[in-house]
């Protein structure tokens, strides 16, 4: 699966990228928000993402709004990586439209077993657009 | 983050964070080293500019490659930093300063004794 690593901090993204690999995901690494934002607004771009929080130009926060404004392609899971550890700042965080958040310096058990989480969110997501043809249900549509 | 009670760098930790991959290890050095100095010379800029903003964002950048790295103290040092830009507290920055230069020598002298055992 595709996934996409944001982080300006070098240390970090090769950290992550090195994680990722073994863990068997297909890594996208970038060093902005800007370039995250594009990659996740492409209809064939990743639909998992690790985003720093403070990136130069756009922050994670900024890059998530970017892409919940984009309604044409399917859904993006995103986790917000931060070293900020104050509740006002995760619930903006959250707010922006993140999924998640992990804390750094991060652990690589716990930062899979999130994305295992993002990909069943991701998996359900697609099961729900898909007709119901087992139990004759159709997908609630919102009014 | 207690600077007093923190490791100038928790090789067991890293080494476990990185599943016991040593040339990873040696690789996020050799990035850390290869950037490290010019995110200390706009750090040293700001503070003696009295640029608080700029003081927040570098400390920031260094305290967050620093945990990655395990180097609790010098980690420690950088978050009082961040800390004082973001109140905006020139008072203090430059003694601060002066503990996380210190604080990074040392580091990189571990740094250095940790890639000569390999």
């Amino acid at each position: 699966m595709k996934i996409l690593i944001a982080d300006d901090d070098p240390v970090s993204r090769r950290l992550l990228d090195k994680t990722l690999l073994r863990a068997g995901y297909d890594v996208i690494a970038v060093e902005n928000g800007v370039a995250a934002a594009e990659e996740l607004c492409r209809q064939d771009g990743p639909r998992l993402a690790l985003l720093d929080w403070e990136m130069p130009e756009l922050g994670g926060p900024a890059v998530c709004r970017e892409v919940r404004k984009k309604k044409d392609q399917g859904y993006v899971y995103m986790i917000l990586l931060t070293s900020k550890g104050l509740k006002t700042d995760i619930v903006t965080g959250m707010g922006s439209g993140a999924d998640d958040y992990l804390t750094k310096p991060f652990d690589s058990g716990e930062l899979k077993a999130r994305l295992r989480t993002g990909e069943r969110i991701l998996h359900l997501k697609a099961d729900w657009s898909k007709p119901a043809k087992t139990c004759g249900l159709k997908p609630r549509t919102t009014p | 983050m207690n600077v007093a009670t923190a490791s100038v760098l928790n090789i067991t930790e890293l080494l476990t964070r990185v599943d016991d991959d040593r040339e990873l290890v040696g690789e996020l050095f050799s990035i850390f080293k290869s950037v490290f100095l010019s995110h200390l010379q706009r750090l040293s800029d700001a503070v003696a500019n009295e640029v608080p903003r700029q003081v927040e964002v570098e400390s920031h950048t260094l305290k967050g490659m620093l945990l990655n790295l395990s180097a609790s103290r010098a980690a420690a040092v950088a978050a009082d930093l961040e800390t004082m830009g973001r109140e905006g507290k020139v008072t203090g920055m430059k003694e601060s300063l002066a503990e996380f230069r210190t604080e990074a020598q040392t580091l990189l002298l571990q740094m250095e004794s940790v890639e000569s055992q390999r």
